[in-house]
């Protein structure tokens, strides 16, 4: 048993952390194709994916140059910055329940984060500053993974990580099919391409599939993958796991529901086998349904006996 | 009323206390808002005390009392400690500071220091040279405490639940309860479960420059500071172990024990084993350190006014595994933001409704609601005469030598000496508005005459109080700095516990006589001995 608001605190620092993580790695990539656009795409509609798997609206985008205000405009509150800040803020308020790993892997993000924000190399090289983004990023899932005791702290960073990490690969996958669907590519080989590097995933997918790169392929390894740790059915089944163990009497019945039925949904579904349309209905149904599993988890685990819900603008 | 309310007061030898107007003396206030300690410059700053290689107190001269006697005439129970200290080089000290210091940071024993910079935090200062209390002296102000807070206690139990007879009959006069700040009428008719309104006080204290024991002031609410009493006893077993071999020492550590015992007897009627929480401010409180590791002592939740919930006039914390009932809290939280259905509206850090249930007795809160009125400085005057009134008994402590404005004769007083006094507004707190005679400038002194002119009910005179000295290693050297001690009580089922000594307070800087924290003061490790020794 913990408190509510340590559970909510320690759900958001594995969400915020996964997050700063993934838009780091997305910004990485679309930094260096943004580069080699060249006629096929302009710029801005490298940028314009990025923002629209972020779920920026035009209002928020409009005079965003590039990377470095994503990174750390502190104003804004989906620059990595600002993500960090917000990890910080609750591992702070939870600094009992956390190991002293996880705590200075994310104090040292922050840190770093605000050391660079002061210096103008980035501008030119965001590489280095998104380098470090990732690994400090890895370094917290690697100390919450070997230095936490499997207690609810535990599951309710895990759960937070695993239902972030399962929006992204749903959302990233949306964009490219939205884009290929419109706009079909002069070479759907390297949009692929783009998209398993996106998510980590190039690598983990040639070694599956070899070098045969297919759409149908790439769909079916990042939504039901289970062994690739970012497709959308793995990081569904360990929030499973990490939520079933706290299901105890009427606590958290409806969360288990759902998540168990949008993980099935994932698994036995045919990604593949359907259309542009159908896959586009497809995801934005499992989003959709990934939505209502956090305002499920909000309302039993993190407001109990109050009728008010929450509001995930976040999600 | 009679005349001067202080120098009523027998001493502890029963003769009766002259606070002597000494030019060099030091105006001492409230422990909490740090209101400078002041005096004229002192005579012994002229002439810096070094550890000197033939002896640690060469040049050693003290205005006040000396707590450790005359270097030439050490008093018995400290020279075993000047014995053995002499054996110690200066570098081997700045040594054993450096690893105190490094020992504290390590374990994030630090403090929040308001209006600097924004989460400025410093490293709790331990002065490596404990105060040490005789048993006999200690018994006399163990005594005096427990019955400061039982007659403390009575006189809330007599106003909130009783008829008020301390009022009716002027032991107090009623208009100054009724118009103190810390009197909440909204508390009227609320029992407290064994009458214990004061689980946890913290009585502030002085010697003046006979040594007598003096009360400065009653912390009833929230006092803090006993986390860092506790740590204090830690560094010192490990930095000076050597120190306490000569010595037999009263042991602290067991405060957690007695607060959970003392929070426990406090629960509703019929609960035999309470849940109990800690109520923090949150992380920002400046005593947030000391609310965790209070949790931590009593093995409990530091909950935030936002964890708990009222349902039908109980209270409930909100968990992973739904609401769990919340039997006592042990709040850090000040009256006025407990409950925004109550009291400021605007609070976010208190509970909605939580007087409800403190009403209906389902729960306890400790300390109780509304004891602003027996420790606010207006009434502070009039505890002797409860203490008589309400226990039949002498007061064993005496106050500071206090004067009342509004009786007549002592205005005349107040406003001759009032470039020697300190007067304080009854209505504020933290410090606010005082203004000490010595340091005030003629424009100050005149308009503060007008003031107590035109509204004697405003305030309170006092006489300042020397401050007694012990040696303190400031910058490599030994020398004589300004102390005060707060020790802390708890009551609980009609026991009453004082923890041996409690926190020790220095005036670290040189010149300075700021003893607060925030404000560069720093702390000792208080020893009480066990018999005779």
């Amino acid at each position: 048993m913990m408190l509510s608001r340590h559970a909510e605190d320690l759900f958001w620092v594995g969400r915020y952390m996964e997050r700063a993580e993934n838009t780091a790695r997305m910004l990485d990539v679309t930094y260096h194709s943004a580069l080699e656009a060249g006629s096929d795409r302009t710029a801005d509609e490298v940028w314009g994916d990025l923002y629209a798997i972020l779920m920026l609206d035009d209002d928020e985008t409009e005079g965003l140059s590039g990377g470095r205000a994503l990174i750390f405009d502190s104003t804004l509150p989906f620059s990595i910055r600002s993500t960090v800040t917000k990890a910080r803020e609750n591992t702070r308020g939870t600094r009992e329940l956390v190991s002293a790993e996880v705590w200075e892997a994310v104090n040292s993000l922050h840190l770093e984060l605000q050391r660079s924000a002061s210096t103008e190399i980035h501008d030119d090289r965001p590489y280095d500053v998104l380098r470090v983004a990732k690994t400090w990023g890895q370094t917290f899932a690697g100390a919450v993974y070997t230095t936490m005791a499997r207690g609810d702290g535990f599951r309710f960073i895990q759960i937070g990580q695993m239902l972030e990490r399962a929006v992204t690969t749903v959302r990233t996958l949306q964009v490219w099919n939205q884009r290929l669907s419109t706009h079909p590519a002069v070479s759907a080989h390297a949009e692929w391409v783009k998209l398993l590097k996106s998510v980590s995933g190039h690598e983990a997918y040639l070694r599956t599939h070899r070098a045969q790169i297919t759409s149908g392929r790439v769909i079916d390894f990042l939504t039901q993958s289970v062994d690739f740790p970012r497709s959308v059915v793995f990081c569904l089944r360990a929030a499973e796991d990490n939520l079933v163990p706290m299901v105890i009497g009427e606590t958290g019945v409806g969360a288990r529901r759902l998540l168990g039925r949008v993980r099935s949904t994932a698994e036995f579904s045919e990604p593949s086998t359907l259309d542009h349309h159908g896959l586009a209905e497809l995801l934005g149904h499992i989003e959709q349904e990934i939505l209502r599993v956090g305002i499920e988890i909000d309302r039993a685990f993190f407001r109990p006996g109050s009728a008010i819900m929450h509001a995930y603008e976040a999600f | 009323m009679s005349a001067i309310v202080g120098s009523r007061e027998p001493k502890a030898d029963g003769s009766r206390a002259e606070a002597t107007a000494h030019p060099s003396v030091v105006a001492a206030a409230c422990l909490c808002c740090g209101l400078v300690k002041w005096r004229p410059r002192p005579p012994f700053l002229r002439v810096p005390a070094y550890i000197a290689p033939v002896g640690l107190f060469d040049g050693y001269t003290s205005d006040g009392f000396s707590e450790i006697g005359e270097p030439s005439s050490i008093r018995p129970h400290y020279s075993r400690l000047i014995e053995r200290l002499e054996q110690f080089g200066p570098d081997e000290f700045a040594d054993r500071v450096r690893m105190c210091d490094t020992t504290f940071q390590r374990q994030g024993i630090t403090f929040a220091v308001y209006g600097a910079q924004e989460g400025t935090e410093r490293v709790w200062p331990l002065d490596l040279l404990p105060r040490i209390i005789p048993a006999d002296e200690w018994q006399h102000v163990e005594a005096g405490l427990k019955q400061r807070v039982r007659a403390l206690n009575a006189f809330l139990d007599d106003v909130y639940v009783g008829e008020q007879a301390s009022l009716n009959e002027g032991i107090v006069p009623r208009w100054l309860a009724e118009s103190a700040d810390g009197y909440l009428p909204e508390v009227q008719g609320i029992e407290v479960p064994e009458g214990s309104r004061c689980g946890i006080s913290g009585i502030d204290l002085v010697r003046d420059d006979e040594g007598v024991y003096r009360v400065l002031e009653d912390n009833l609410r929230v006092p803090s500071g006993i986390s860092y009493v506790i740590e204090n006893r830690i560094a010192m077993t490990r930095v000076l172990p050597v120190a306490f071999s000569k010595y037999r020492v009263r042991p602290v550590g067991h405060y957690g024990a007695s607060l959970s015992k003392a929070l426990r007897q406090s629960a509703p009627a019929g609960i035999s084993d309470p849940t109990i929480v800690v109520l923090t401010p949150g992380p920002y409180n400046s005593a947030y350190f000391e609310h965790a590791f209070l949790a931590r002592q009593l093995g409990a939740q530091l909950v935030e006014g936002r964890d708990l919930v009222v349902r039908d006039h109980s209270v409930y914390m909100r968990t992973t595994h739904g609401l769990r009932n919340v039997d006592v809290i042990y709040r850090r939280v000040g009256d006025e933001f407990i409950d925004p259905v109550v009291f400021r509206p605007d609070s976010a850090l208190g509970v909605p409704g939580l007087m409800s249930a403190v009403r209906a007795g389902t729960v306890t809160l400790a300390n109780a609601v509304g004891n602003g009125v027996a420790d606010d400085k207006g009434i502070y005057p009039f505890v002797p005469e409860m203490i008589r009134y309400f226990l039949d008994e002498e007061p064993i402590l005496p106050n500071v030598t206090t004067y009342l404005p509004w009786e007549p004769d002592q205005l005349d007083e107040v406003l001759s000496r009032l470039d020697e006094l300190v007067v304080k507004p009854v209505a504020e707190a933290g410090g606010k508005g005082i203004v000490i005679g010595h340091q005030a400038d003629e424009e100050t002194l005149r308009r503060t005459a007008e003031q107590l002119r035109a509204d004697p009910r405003g305030y309170i005179a006092q006489e300042v109080v020397q401050l007694s000295t012990h040696p303190t290693f400031v910058g490599g050297r030994l020398g004589p700095r300004h102390i005060d001690l707060r020790p802390f009580v708890l009551s609980g089922g009609g026991d009453i516990e004082v923890i041996p000594g409690g926190l020790t307070r220095v005036a670290l800087r040189e010149g300075s006589l700021v003893v607060n924290s925030s404000a560069g003061g720093g702390s000792k490790d208080t020893w009480v001995l066990v018999g005779d020794q």
